[in-house]
């Protein structure tokens, strides 16, 4: 009788499976199962809790309802953007899609905190957009209304996320054929039939990877509302930074982390059933 | 011979031999063999110290603390000369030193750089080690305030050195704001709607304020009514007049330069950092009083490379390594000797004319701590803590 063996492939992918394991679930479970823990002079003690998850409805469903309308603001301007983008690379740019989306890459260039310094720059009151508008004789004085609010942040995190969605949605672009879309356009299909019909349907992989990955980016960033933010943009990551830092409370910072991800599960789920039905709908006669 | 074959063979990838064996090249696989010999390479270097990089220390001490403080022990090449290295971990916050302590640094850690806010309790909480000042000949240099300051000693135990210093000023734009503000309460004024500015140190802005608006200079042993009084005051001025939050004072600095803010409780480099094109900057310390902080050097209990860091701490009061922090960090000086070492800039920001008097004016110089546990009726660190969250929610 022959003994068992693995299948190849579980051996091929047991190295990052492994890295996967050691990387992401095992701290994932750590801070999980630290969430349902209390400190007690600045230590953490053995006494199973839900508190933690009752302070952070009870006291933070202010700030978690902010990031999460933003965090969806975001995601939706990146992804239409996106979208827009990388379907002119695809299908616009010819055998120079390959440089549009390269030029794209190379935003990512300076790393993210510079990219926030640069728009403090741009928007601040004696920033380049006021001082051209006043050079131009377009305003008299400065517009404080850019900077040191949800608006500079949302633009400085559209800006930074950008890149990282045009990838995906254009991966998914890629693989659509011309054919079906020659085939369709010479039956009389209008360009918005042919992109709701052919396009929107067979890169809606990439649509909602793009849509997540800026999601999860921005409900848990920490720096931007703090360096661009005002007084009233309180994001929950400036307070999982705090608990971790200076309140020295791990458990409640990761109860925190772990309902932001709750909450972006949640959306996700919504976004992906809803935009699951609407394919399903396009491709019904 | 199969075509395959035949191009591996061409690109040197094969080769045959009469008999009719074929051999292919391969990379990155090796031999149990190969692996034996190399590893016993390995170790033969290893143990004869080839192959490593420059020589090693005699001892490395760890560190956790500010960032900076570390290097400027550094000066005149003293690591080198008395062969230490200095394992470096950063602090965001004097908490962490309390957390990482009680979570397996004692044993570990060596040096820390704690405030005389909590340091105090750090030291009562047993964390810290009491310092044999014979073995830290240099504390006879420090200005005599700081040799007396009672908040470093415990028991009559010295736990502390006091290493470096500076205030919590109320800065402002000169070419803007006339006539000096006398009080904290100035950034309530209504011409100042906008301007103000307000940085994210929790004790740098609740401990002037409680001096402010509880009227009194004991600011950390106050009542829960006059504690959400000062919050409320600090909300007011946070919701209307403030222009942001800056996460520190380097991004106080850059709004005083831009003149997006005029005034802002602040600490005096900011007026350095703010750059010679900025506006003129001008600071006062308020009537109701004002905070002052103390950062030290202090040695953590069960401490692995005590007679190390002995010399280190010895050091920090040094004149040289005290010029060192001062012109690197653009803090204040404790130590009388490194006055002449100073750099123009951080030598004019500090009251260096009558550190004696200036101390004298602010009783024992540091407040305590906000009780750690109930205490009567005065409020808990933690509901200082838990009611700057809800400002910083408000």
């Amino acid at each position: 009788m022959a003994g068992f063996r693995l299948p190849r492939s579980v051996g091929l992918l047991s190295p990052s499976l492994g890295a996967n394991a050691i990387c992401f679930v095992v701290p994932l479970v750590y801070f999980f199962v630290l969430s349902f823990l209390q400190v007690r002079s600045f230590q953490v003690v053995f006494d199973p809790t839900t508190s933690n998850y009752v302070r952070v409805l009870q006291q933070y469903s202010g700030p978690l309802v902010s990031t999460l309308s933003l965090a969806v603001t975001v995601a939706a301007i990146v992804t239409v953007i996106g979208f827009i983008y990388a379907s002119a690379c695809r299908f616009i740019g010819g055998s120079k899609g390959g440089w549009l989306l390269a030029i794209a890459m190379i935003t990512l260039f300076g790393g993210y905190l510079a990219k926030l310094y640069a728009w403090r720059t741009i928007l601040g009151e004696n920033g380049i957009l006021n001082t051209g508008l006043i050079e131009l004789g377009l305003i008299q004085a400065p517009i404080t209304a850019l900077l040191y609010n949800n608006f500079a942040v949302v633009l400085a995190l559209t800006h930074y996320t950008l890149p990282l969605a045009i990838l995906p949605i254009y991966g998914s672009l890629r693989a659509i054929e011309d054919l079906p879309i020659a085939a369709a356009r010479d039956l009389g299909a209008t360009d918005f039939r042919i992109l709701k019909d052919i396009i929107v349907p067979q890169c809606a992989t990439g649509l909602f990877s793009a849509f997540a990955m800026t999601l999860l980016f921005v409900a848990g960033d920490a720096i931007a509302p703090r360096l661009l933010g005002g007084t009233s943009s309180s994001m929950v990551g400036v307070f999982i930074q705090d608990q971790f830092g200076f309140r020295v409370n791990a458990p409640m910072g990761s109860a925190l982390a772990f309902t932001v991800i709750a909450g972006s599960a949640i959306i996700l789920l919504i976004i992906g059933l809803g935009g699951g039905r609407l394919v399903r709908q396009g491709d019904q006669p | 011979m199969s075509q395959e074959f035949e191009k591996l063979r061409k690109a040197g990838l094969a080769m045959s031999s009469p008999s009719g064996l074929a051999q292919f090249r391969s990379f990155g696989m090796t031999t149990r063999r190969d692996f034996l010999r190399l590893a016993g390479a390995g170790a033969l270097m290893f143990g004869t110290g080839l192959g490593q990089g420059p020589a090693m220390a005699a001892e490395t001490v760890n560190f956790f603390g500010w960032q900076d403080y570390d290097t400027a022990l550094d000066a005149n090449g003293f690591f080198a000369a008395n062969d230490i290295a200095v394992k470096s971990t950063y602090m965001t916050d004097n908490n962490e030193i309390i957390a990482n302590a009680k979570n397996g640094g004692i044993g570990n850690m060596d040096l820390v750089t704690p405030d005389l806010l909590y340091g105090p309790f750090m030291a009562q909480i047993g964390l810290f080690e009491p310092l044999d000042l014979a073995q830290i000949p240099n504390f006879s240099s420090l200005f005599a305030p700081f040799q007396a300051m009672a908040a470093a000693k415990m028991d009559g135990q010295q736990f502390c050195l006091p290493f470096a210093w500076g205030n919590v000023v109320l800065m402002y734009n000169a070419d803007v704001v006339k006539e000096a503000p006398t009080s904290w309460l100035d950034m309530l004024k209504p011409e100042f709607k906008g301007k103000v500015g307000l940085t994210a140190e929790m004790s740098h802005l609740v401990i002037p304020f409680t001096m402010a608006v509880a009227k009194t200079r004991a600011a950390t042993r106050i009542t829960k009514e006059a504690l959400a009084e000062v919050y409320a005051t600090l909300t007011k001025i946070k919701k209307e007049q403030a222009r942001s939050i800056a996460p520190s004072f380097g991004d106080l600095a850059a709004q005083f330069a831009s003149g997006e803010i005029v005034i802002a409780p602040a600490w005096e480099p900011v007026s350095v950092w703010a750059g010679e094109k900025a506006p003129t900057l001008k600071w006062s310390f308020p009537v109701e009083g004002s905070f002052s902080f103390i950062d030290n050097m202090a040695l953590i209990k069960d401490a692995p490379h005590k007679a190390t860091a002995y010399k280190l701490l010895n050091q920090s009061l040094s004149p040289e390594a005290q010029a060192n922090a001062a012109n690197k960090n653009m803090t204040a000086v404790t130590v009388e000797k490194a006055l002449p070492l100073l750099d123009a800039k951080p030598r004019s920001l500090y009251p260096y004319e009558d550190v004696a008097g200036f101390w004298a004016a602010r009783g024992d110089g540091m407040p305590p701590l906000w009780p750690v546990e109930k205490d009567g009726d005065f409020v808990t660190l933690d509901d200082v803590l838990s009611g700057w969250e809800e400002f910083l929610r408000a």
